[in-house]
């Protein structure tokens, strides 16, 4: 629930046919190691944002401070450095253009879903199972993107001043490898043509609505 | 002599039956709101068979009511072509919303009421009408001629914990039987009702008395009560059981005894509450039925002082109306008082105040709509039979615009809104307002001298000449245009192999052009406030600057959707504006050419507001991204016109015209708002279905 509410505080920050964009990128080495990095791209609506972020509510959602949206950054940033496996934490928030970002190394995919799971316990309290939402098995070098949980129940509940913010809104998952990609699950897909790289570009109703999915299996080349 | 009684006969007939065709003698004087649907919608607006062919009546509306989608409107035995009826009704704790409606056919109207309820449901015969519960809250009854479904809900206002205390002190204090130990759980207030079974198993006390002898807390605080001897905990054996487990249990389980024992107690606290609920359930549940079945009696066969017969409803309501809501604010801050602020103030105050207000204080108001052919009208009046009332209402609408802020009006605006009311008087308003409400409450009104003296006091102390003096109470905003305006983001760009490149992009957004202007008699505070920035502009690190005869607060071109915002204070005006226009033009002494209608509109009525409401859609088209919200966007344009509306004070009455425009090919404005609904809806569903199969 935490995660919605973290969805509407994004929500809140974008009101009235304001875009924004999340943009999700993994580099994969075939030892199942590499990198991950995650970006929030709000600067298209940054003349709202910068209206709203100079008032305390908006569509009855508290309006985080700068400072408050700073901590929450650095607390996500700790509690991800934590993490088993994971190096290299970083993140950035540029507030002129409403950018934020966290990347970090991996030694295998398995301790990003750990990384997952820890924000979860975090903000949740371990009230609430997380899925994995990676799995990479090199002995049949074979990457998946899962999506296990759905927030269409939670959007149906959402007001309607809160679903419009999500009508323009995109996500944006880049998968980079070592080795070529064979086949990937997901049509919406776009392979590279180096076939080291692949794309998939879903508007974020579709995929909360669950008429498109972000779901996909990868197969590369051993 | 037989003629003539005959005669007589035929007329009171002819009399009862034409009464029996205005339903309005069956709505009561007490009702709190009342809503109207003329017969002329339905036989001269908008056919029947023109209503059948909606598809959002089917497919959402019956849906909403629970009703077959395969009913025809036409066909469910109720005469829509007389007038129709609604109020609510709040009397013994229920509110109730009742319909009122014209039957033509009783076997149609129940067959329609077994589709949409189902077959199994069975009538019962009244004195003089068919009864028929449909569901816990709503009920049926009807005659040869009249139907009426009431919707009711009942509050009996009481409270678990109102009947079963929750007392602090038995939480902490502990029994004689169970003396000295802190995990003794003694809530009187959960076990109240089992007291009973104390005498049925009085030796099991003897065992937890053991406990105060291998208690290490013997000697914490406890307080021995009399009553506290008689509380049921050690009553009931399960508790008895539990305390003999805590009599042979080491000290280091106690944690893990208390834990046990609150939880058997908690599950017989949910039962009990459970059941308690249920009961009330099933008290509401007859007095629903009660107060449907009073409601019906009175209407089939009972006497009813209307509502037509009272003064505010008359002065209010124009019977030519197609359709009117009347409401009486008084009646519902009565019930809303009763319902709901009674529980509060029991807690706060200690005991249960009563609502004593007069009931012919206070406003009543009501709607007319008019479905007119190239317009909907909407008039508004708001009416106090109390002349003190009526009085300040008057005095605070007993105000001119100031003539030099039409100049401020353009001709090709968007919108604008003027204000002029008496601040004096409102202020003076309030303090009527505020005693006479305080005098309201019964806990108040004991002490209604003080709370005299402490508005009075208040009323010295606050200055309304003042207040008047630096807001005599003519306002003028006006929205002159809404431009756009380039702005630089940063976005996301991949080549071939999808390395992602940040480029800087340029959109348009709207930017809009307002200015708000005030009159002031005290030119030289507002021009003091005007100051105040300059002093603290570059700690503050926002760019605010004196320039010639006025104020400038610059914004960062890039971040807000304005560019500046101007400030001026001269010759009794204070504004506030985005246009470097008004500014030049308050410092030249030049003017808009404001239109005749206009200039008009605004000097004649306290309130006059215009909306362009094309101009307004195609400004706001460009934030419209989805497809589905620019296809409702454009069909706006083609079918909504100007919106005015105008309120000022005569007869007595605050009125109000609403006035909203329409385009397009619609017979009159009835059938545009169905046509409306149906078009926008039918949109939406397109492209839902479209998102489906894409």
């Amino acid at each position: 629930m935490k995660k919605i509410a973290y969805l509407l505080l994004l929500a809140c920050l974008v009101t009235f046919q304001s875009c924004f964009e999340i943009i999700e990128q993994v580099f994969l080495k075939n030892d199942g190691s590499g990198n991950f990095q995650l970006t929030i791209n709000l600067s298209k609506s940054k003349t709202k944002i910068n209206s709203i972020m100079k008032m305390k509510t908006v569509n009855g959602h508290p309006v985080p401070s700068e400072e408050q949206v700073r901590q929450k950054i650095k607390t996500i940033e700790n509690t991800v450095s934590k993490t088993d496996g994971i190096s290299n934490v970083k993140t950035t928030i540029d507030f002129d253009n409403y950018i934020a970002t966290i990347s970090c190394d991996f030694s295998k995919v398995s301790q990003l879903n750990a990384a997952v799971k820890n924000i979860n316990d975090k903000e949740n309290g371990k009230t609430k199972s997380v899925e994995n939402i990676y799995e990479y098995n090199a002995s049949t070098a074979t990457f998946s993107r899962l999506n296990k949980f759905s927030l269409k129940k939670d959007y149906n509940k959402m007001s309607n001043a809160d679903k419009e913010v999500f009508t323009t809104a995109n996500y944006t998952a880049i998968y980079k490898f070592e080795s070529s990609v064979t086949t990937a699950s997901n049509r919406a897909a776009k392979i590279s043509p180096s076939k080291k790289a692949i794309m998939l570009k879903q508007n974020a109703l579709d995929v909360i609505t669950n008429n498109k999915s972000i779901e996909n299996k990868i197969n590369l080349t051993k | 002599m037989k003629n003539i009684l005959f005669a007589v006969y035929l007329i009171c007939t002819a009399f009862t039956t034409t009464k029996a065709q205005n339903l309005l003698i069956k709505v009561p004087s007490t009702s709190t709101a009342v809503i109207k649907y003329s017969g002329d919608n339905f036989n001269k607006n908008m056919p029947l068979k023109k209503v059948d062919g909606y598809s959002f009546i089917k497919n959402n509306f019956f849906k909403l009511l629970n009703v077959d989608t395969l009913t025809s409107v036409q066909q469910m035995g109720i005469d829509f072509e007389k007038d129709t009826y609604q109020y609510v009704s709040m009397e013994d704790s229920a509110m109730s919303f009742v319909t009122l409606l014209h039957l033509k056919s009783v076997p149609q109207f129940l067959q329609f009421i077994k589709t949409s309820y189902g077959t199994s449901i069975k009538t019962e015969k009244k004195n003089g009408f068919e009864f028929l519960p449909v569901s816990a809250n709503a009920y049926v009854g009807w005659n040869e001629n009249v139907a009426i479904i009431v919707n009711t809900s009942y509050r009996s206002g009481k409270s678990y914990y109102d009947e079963y205390p929750y007392t602090s002190e038995t939480i902490t204090t502990t029994t004689e039987v169970v003396a000295d130990t802190t995990f003794t759980y003694t809530d009187t207030a959960r076990l109240a009702p089992v007291e009973e079974t104390k005498k049925k198993n009085p030796a099991k006390k003897a065992p937890a008395k053991k406990k105060t002898t291998v208690s290490p807390k013997k000697n914490t605080t406890t307080k021995k009560s009399p009553e506290k001897t008689k509380t049921p905990m050690e009553d009931v054996e399960i508790y008895d059981e539990q305390t003999t487990t805590v009599v042979e249990a080491p000290i280091e389980d106690y944690d893990y005894e208390y834990k046990s024992k609150y939880y058997i107690q908690d599950s017989i606290d949910r039962m009990k509450r459970e059941l308690w609920y249920q009961q009330q359930d099933m008290i509401a549940k007859t007095k629903q039925q009660k107060t449907a079945e009073k409601i019906m009696g009175n209407t089939f066969t009972g006497n009813i002082f209307s509502i037509e017969n009272e003064l505010s409803y008359k002065k209010v309501i124009d019977p030519a109306a197609h359709a009117s809501v009347w409401f009486n604010y008084e009646n519902f801050s009565k019930q809303y008082w009763n319902a709901y602020l009674f529980r509060s103030a029991y807690y706060m105050f200690g005991s249960m105040p009563n609502y004593i207000k007069d009931t012919t204080d206070g406003f009543k108001t009501g709607m007319n709509i008019y479905f007119d052919k190239d317009k909907m009208q909407i008039d508004q009046k708001v009416f106090s039979a109390n002349p003190q009332i009526a009085k300040l209402g008057a005095a605070v609408m007993d105000s001119k615009q100031n003539t030099s802020f039409i100049n401020y009006v353009n001709p090709d605006n968007i919108g604008y809104l003027s204000m002029s009311i008496n601040t004096e008087a409102m202020a003076n308003y309030y303090y009527t307002i505020m005693k006479s409400y305080a005098r309201s409450y019964s806990f108040l009104s004991e002490y209604a001298d003080l709370v005299d003296l402490y508005i009075d006091m208040l009323e010295i102390a606050i200055d309304e000449k003042g207040i008047s003096d630096l807001m005599p109470g003519n306002f003028l905003f006006v929205m002159h245009d809404m431009k756009t305006k380039l702005v630089n983001y940063t976005d996301y760009e991949y080549d071939s192999e999808y390395n992602a490149k940040k480029v800087t992009k340029t959109k348009k957004e709207l930017s809009p052009d307002f200015s708000f202007a005030m009159e002031t008699k005290r030119e030289d505070f507002m021009q003091k406030i005007a100051n105040i920035p300059l002093k603290y502009a570059e700690k503050g690190k926002f760019n605010y600057k004196q320039k010639g005869g006025y104020y400038e607060l610059a914004f960062s071109g890039e971040k807000y959707p304005i560019t500046s915002l101007y400030f001026i204070v001269k010759d009794g005006k204070a504004i506030v504006t985005t246009s470097k226009d008004v500014i030049d033009m308050t410092l030249n002494n030049t003017t808009f050419s404001t239109d005749k209608d206009t200039k008009k509109s605004i000097l004649n009525n306290n309130y006059s507001v215009k909306i362009n409401s094309q101009k307004l859609l195609e400004k706001l088209s460009g934030e419209f991204s989805t497809d589905v919200n620019k296809e409702v966007s454009n069909y706006l344009v083609q079918n909504i016109g100007d919106i005015k509306i105008e309120s000022n004070y005569k007869n007595d009455m605050i009125q109000s015209t609403g006035i909203m425009n329409i385009n397009g090919k619609h017979t009159n404005s009835l059938e545009f708002l169905f046509d409306m609904i149906e078009d926008i809806n039918n949109m939406i569903e397109k492209e839902k279905l479209q998102r489906k199969t894409d």
